[in-house]
């Protein structure tokens, strides 16, 4: 068992495979050897740390990526389909999503990494910059002079 | 001096408007310009009535100078608050490298070239806010698609993109304009590239060396020639459509890509008779030809350019038409050594000759093979296509692992080509036959063959969904299940009375000794039929393997009588109640 302790000093203790879903803790762990000392996760709450597990604990048996698969994934055309376990564990409000996406950076879990940016990916899909900005409570801070650049870019578009 | 006194009078100026717009509390520019309006400026300059024409010029030029200058001051403070705004927001917490990657998923999927621009990735991210715009344009990766949607602002991809090479598609439009996703403005742009391929390529020949992926699914010779005149070194994927079939083989072949063609790794041709003498047809991963009338290329160098692509995954060859293709080619197969692609994963055959489709099968070997379909116009068996038993591993080496087959055939009316297609899940456990036909001989020669000359020796349970299973057909199925001794578990799909009645076990007949669980779905029992079925095979008869469990679903003709009797026989039944009870 490995005893994970996250940023508000809460700990979680948890099978060796679950927390080696991340290469983060896979690597300390090897560093470290066998060793009863808890890992301290300064980057994770208690409650992302949370989400992260179950997510880790789903996938305990599955193959880890390989360098190999993560560069035949980059010359294929990538998609955007999630998986539907993933589908509902990722159905999250907005806070906790770019959290685990954060926190799935940190700990090094490309699999999940990839499960967040896809949904905000297709979060963005097809709608305009406008309906964006209203999904992500983003304002339209551009000056003038970028509007104005824009607006050429526009124009372009209309004066086909 | 009207510059020396602007230097003085516009500090002046923004200073007197400062001290009218401080005590508002809610002011915004259309208060600014409405107190301009009202408020003249020279009264508050303390200019007089009666100063010279000069002067109220200067005072105006100056006015209009401060407002500017304010109203930027103002607009880049509104700027910065909304971008301190946006700072607060979740998603402004993902560093700049995440949001790219995040772009860059949004991009790759969502490359429909029929959508309006401003809901097309990455125009539409691009226009967000200040932060993703900076992010968006410094991503080389998100620019590097051109097609007959952004091809008027190509210079903004081909200038964001930096030197990474281009993917660059010219849209068949029509296939999208029912769909009410593309205005009819656009449309008819796009339109226009399609039916002028050269207009559409005139912008990007200059950039040629930066092309990576090409589609062009219309051309016309003359307009090939034009497009593919220029070495296009960094070229991976070449897919060319013509609408008609050209005569005769691309004669100036030599001149495509300026005699120098690219190492590809896909290539696909419709209608585009490139001689399979080009080097373009070594090399690759993804080889699909379809609709070609080869007047001068053979059947030889076709296997020779396969042999010479070691890493291919796909091979469609559909419609092909080799006219030199002779007794003698295919004795040279037949003697050619087998040639081992181990990546390949799909071959599909498609109305090929028979002779040809075997032949092509009998020279490879593909450990990793998941799909074979072959379609022909001809009749189709089995044998005729298969390669000998002794190729069989090299071509389907999964076959042994198989534990399950679903078998699917399906008569269609009015189609004149018989389909077959021979799939495996994976991990290879499952074996899929999908068959179709409008003829009944072809059925009844599939189900004598399918566990003979496609043999599953290994085979536990077998799904069949084949409407055809009449009195005619009664005896190649009894001979199909034969074949599948080993099967514990049966699967009829929308078979007839026929299909159940072979089961019973009588003196003459006991088909898949084996078996313990019968599926009955849409198919024609009776009760009398399978009351039958479970004494013959029940506990206390002959059979010394005992079928234990019946489900029986949508099955109009059984009612609650046969489930009651089939309790009483130690038969385990589950029964939805009929069609008309089937819980959704």
């Amino acid at each position: 068992m490995v005893n994970l302790v996250t940023s508000d000093n809460e700990s979680f203790t948890v099978e060796k495979a679950v927390a080696s879903r991340s290469v983060l803790i896979k690597n300390m762990l090897e560093d470290v050897g066998e060793s009863d000392q808890p890992i301290p996760l300064p980057n994770v709450t208690a409650s992302v740390l949370k989400k992260v597990l179950e997510y880790c604990d789903h996938h305990k048996n599955e193959p880890m990526p390989t360098s190999e698969d993560l560069a035949a994934e980059d010359t294929r055309k990538r998609t955007t389909d999630i998986g539907e376990w993933d589908q509902k564990f990722i159905q999250v409000d907005q806070e906790m999503l770019f959290e685990i996406i954060l926190a799935a950076n940190y700990l090094d879990i490309k699999p999940l990494l990839d499960v967040g940016c896809k949904t905000v990916a297709n979060m963005i899909k097809g709608k305009t910059p406008e309906e964006i900005r209203k999904l992500f409570n983003i304002v339209n801070d551009f000056t003038p002079e970028e509007e104005a650049q824009i607006k050429k870019e526009n124009e372009w578009a209309e004066d086909r | 001096m009207m510059d020396a006194k602007l230097a003085i009078s516009v500090p002046r100026l923004i200073e007197e408007l400062c001290t009218q717009i401080r005590p508002r509390d809610n002011h915004n520019q259309q208060d600014l310009n409405n107190c301009m309006e009202t408020e003249r400026p020279n009264a508050s300059l303390g200019l007089a009535h009666n100063a010279p024409t000069d002067e109220c010029e200067i005072a105006t030029a100056a006015r209009d100078i401060a407002i500017a200058a304010i109203t930027s001051h103002v607009a880049h403070m509104v700027s910065s608050i909304r971008g301190c705004h946006n700072q607060r927001q979740p998603i402004y917490r993902l560093p700049n490298e995440l949001l790219v990657m995040i772009f860059e998923l949004a991009v790759c999927s969502d490359q429909s070239a029929f959508q309006p621009l401003d809901m097309k990735a990455p125009i539409n991210i691009s226009r967000v806010s200040r932060h993703w715009r900076e992010c968006a344009s410094s991503a080389h990766t998100l620019w590097r698609r051109i097609d007959s949607m952004n091809l008027h602002i190509a210079h903004v991809f081909l200038s964001r993109s930096g030197c990474i090479p281009l993917d660059i598609e010219l849209t068949n439009m029509y296939l999208w304009y029912n769909e009410h996703f593309v205005d009819t403005k656009s449309y008819q742009i796009a339109n226009g590239y399609f039916k002028n391929p050269a207009t559409f390529f005139q912008p990007l020949l200059p950039h040629v060396h930066r092309w990576r992926s090409l589609i062009i699914p219309r051309v016309e010779i003359g307009d090939l020639h034009k497009i593919l005149r220029s070495p296009a070194p960094n070229l991976k994927a070449l897919c060319v459509r013509s609408l008609g079939a050209w005569s005769g083989e691309l004669s100036r072949v030599s001149d495509l890509f300026g005699g120098d063609p690219p190492c590809l790794d896909v290539l696909e041709l419709t209608r585009v008779p490139l001689p399979l003498s080009s080097p373009m047809f070594t090399g690759l991963i993804r080889l699909q030809l379809e609709s070609i009338i080869f007047t001068h290329s053979t059947a030889r160098q076709l296997l020779h350019n396969i042999s010479k692509c070691p890493l291919l995954e796909v091979l469609g060859l559909t419609a092909i038409c080799l006219p030199a293709l002779a007794r003698a080619d295919l004795d040279f197969m037949a003697s050619l050594e087998v040639v081992r692609l181990p990546r390949l994963r799909v071959t599909r055959l498609d109305e090929l000759d028979c002779t040809v489709i075997r032949s092509i099968l009998s020279f490879l070997s593909t450990p990793s093979i998941q799909s074979i379909s072959v379609a022909s116009d001809g009749s189709m068996t089995l044998p005729s296509i298969l390669p000998s038993k002794s190729h069989l591993p090299e071509i389907f080496p999964s076959l042994p692992h198989i534990r399950r087959l679903n078998f699917l055939f399906y008569p269609v009316g009015g189609v004149h080509a018989r389909k077959l297609r021979i799939r495996t899940s994976q991990p290879p456990e499952v074996l899929y036959v999908f068959g179709q036909s409008d003829t009944d001989q072809d059925i009844l020669s599939l189900m004598l063959s399918i566990g003979l000359d496609l043999p599953l020796v290994n085979l536990e349970a077998l799904s069949i969904d084949i409407s055809g299973v009449d009195a005619n057909a009664f005896a190649a199925y009894a001979t199909m299940l034969s074949n599948f001794s080993t099967i514990t578990s049966l699967e009829l799909k929308n078979c007839s009375i026929y299909a159940v009645q072979a089961l019973v076990v009588t003196d003459t007949s006991h088909l898949c000794p084996l078996l313990q669980v019968l599926v009955l779905k849409r198919t024609a029992a009776d009760d009398a039929c399978l009351i039958a079925l479970a004494k013959s095979r029940a506990v206390g008869g002959e059979c010394p393997v005992h079928l234990r469990r019946i489900e029986i679903k949508e099955c109009e003709q059984v009612t609650a009588f046969a489930a009651k009797e089939l309790a009483g026989l130690s038969v385990a039944a589950e029964w939805d109640g009929g069609s008309d009870k089937t819980p959704q």
